[in-house]
């Protein structure tokens, strides 16, 4: 575990760069902590895999004494996390990207779709869009990278891959990931009152329709 | 009640304030003003709380109509905006007579004005703000992209003393600017020439650039071939490089996780003049000690 200023006003904390369900639970006891600290400038933190950034005011805390007063918390040895809910998402494999995945992988669309469908993944965190979930681990026959360059708009409900990650598009927004299909399941309801269909913790499972 | 109707909108007329801090954890981004300090300032002229909405304008302003008196102040990218007719000062408390027309117009310098206006501003909130998210705006926001015909409407204060920036103090937004920038998290991974020529070389504003972020058109060399990143936290002010080299500068509306490496972060201080920075304009970074 590290931690190394980013920038004027946040704290990065990084952990072996690896994505892994323990220590993805480390990162969130560590963020659970900081918060029940509740360390005067604070303003928010943004966990990742094994990532969490702690963003503070520096008119009230500076870098140096908030790095002291983080490595001052005890945390609770990682249990492993309650089961979270089993979600089973609908995927029309149709994707813009699967020409491009293939010949990156080698695969053909059947395997590509076999490989992808009908296997747990963990939601490790939800970021990039709002509802955005971050799946894995990806079976590393799939891994390729991202578009070279992003696109402007994919559409809501595409489901990518990038690197050793899946995700889901809540909405249409810019983005760089290899689209290989797309859902109708909302993974984002702006207007209910929980507008975010997953947790971190939960387990999706894709079903080919 | 003072009600504030918009006659005609500019390019991009939105309502602004400083956004959902709290909320990055769930993937919403931070939101607001992309030049806060222009922001603060005009609110300060009217003596609202900083939290107050303002009128973001980008490089052409609308057309309102003030149906009540009231004290606006303008501040931000140098325009030359009219009300009644006749110029109007920046930077200074201005009192309004009822039926007045305020014209923005458009910017000569800098790429956004903000007009703030005394009162408590009735507005729908998404997560304790006013600020359009980049998605969805028309549902979660529908009063804070404005359209014409619309009305603004604002609870009056009574009036404060008139206040002034000194003219000397007015910010100035050049078409060639330097910024300074912090290492990012991934700085040691970018090879040598990548970051001499980072810090070296003026970077042109392409015209995708959005609140989201500021992308350049000059691209780094031996950036093709960068070890993947876990996806990680990204901020307003992160500088990020894909694949083809040409850094994006993330700005107000952004991501919060992204999986380019992060070869810089902006000086908290120094992003108002990024955000001032129009299309074709050219930015300098300088390793902030």
């Amino acid at each position: 575990m590290t931690l190394q200023p980013f920038g004027d006003r946040a704290l990065l904390i990084n952990w072996e760069q690896r994505i892994d369900p323990e220590l993805n639970a480390t990162v969130h006891a560590w963020k659970q902590a900081i918060e029940q600290a509740a360390i005067k400038g604070v303003e928010y933190s943004i966990p990742a895999y094994c990532s969490l950034t702690v963003v503070f005011n520096p008119l009230q805390i500076a870098f140096e004494t908030l790095a002291e007063k983080i490595q001052a918390l005890k945390i609770p040895e990682p249990s492993t996390r309650h089961a979270g809910r089993t979600i089973e998402i609908p995927v029309d494999y149709n994707g813009a990207d699967l020409p491009e995945v293939a010949r990156r992988t080698g695969l053909s669309l059947p395997e590509i779709i076999s490989l992808h469908s009908n296997r747990p993944y963990r939601v490790y965190l939800i970021g990039f869009l709002p509802g955005f979930p971050y799946l894995g681990p990806l079976p590393e026959a799939l891994h390729c990278p991202r578009k070279q360059t992003p696109r402007q708009s994919v559409p809501a409900g595409a489901v990518g891959l990038a690197g050793a990650q899946t995700g889901i598009y809540p909405f249409e927004a810019p983005g760089g990931w290899q689209i290989i299909g797309r859902t109708l399941l909302k993974v984002f309801d702006a207007q209910a009152r929980d507008p975010f269909l997953l947790r971190p913790g939960d387990t999706v499972i894709f079903k080919p329709v | 009640m003072l009600e504030v109707e918009i006659i005609s909108a500019g390019l991009l007329d939105t309502l602004q304030d400083e956004g959902r801090p709290g909320y990055q954890s769930q993937g919403v981004p931070l939101g607001g003003a992309m030049d806060r300090q222009s922001a603060a300032l005009a609110n300060q002229l009217v003596g609202n709380p900083l939290r107050t909405p303002v009128l973001e304008s980008t490089l052409l302003g609308p057309r309102l109509c003030f149906h009540g008196p009231a004290q606006l102040a303008l501040a931000g990218a140098l325009a030359s905006p009219m009300l009644n007719g006749h110029p109007l000062p920046r930077y200074t408390t201005v009192n309004v007579p009822p039926g007045a027309i305020l014209n923005i117009g458009s910017m000569q310098q800098g790429c956004r004005t903000y007009l703030a206006i005394r009162g408590d501003w009735q507005v729908q909130k998404w997560l304790g703000s006013c600020s359009p998210p980049p998605y969805q705006p028309e549902v979660l926001t529908p009063d804070s992209r404005l359209q014409p015909g619309q009305l603004l409407k604002i609870q009056n204060a009574p009036n404060i003393e008139i206040r002034q920036f000194p003219l000397q103090d007015h910010p100035i937004f050049p078409k060639i600017c330097e910024v300074r920038v912090f290492p990012g998290p991934e700085w040691g991974a970018f090879p040598n020439s990548a970051r001499e020529h980072f810090l070296n070389q003026p970077f042109t504003l392409s015209k995708d650039s959005n609140r989201m972020g500021l992308r350049l058109r000059e691209q780094l060399p031996e950036t093709g071939h960068l070890p993947g990143l876990l996806s990680s936290a990204v901020l307003p002010g992160t500088i990020q490089v894909p694949s083809s080299g040409q850094p994006i500068i993330l700005m107000a509306d952004a991501q919060t996780t992204g999986g380019y490496p992060r070869l810089a972060q902006v000086c908290t201080n120094d992003l108002p003049i990024l955000a001032q920075c129009r299309p074709g304009d050219q930015v300098r970074f300088r390793l902030h000690v």
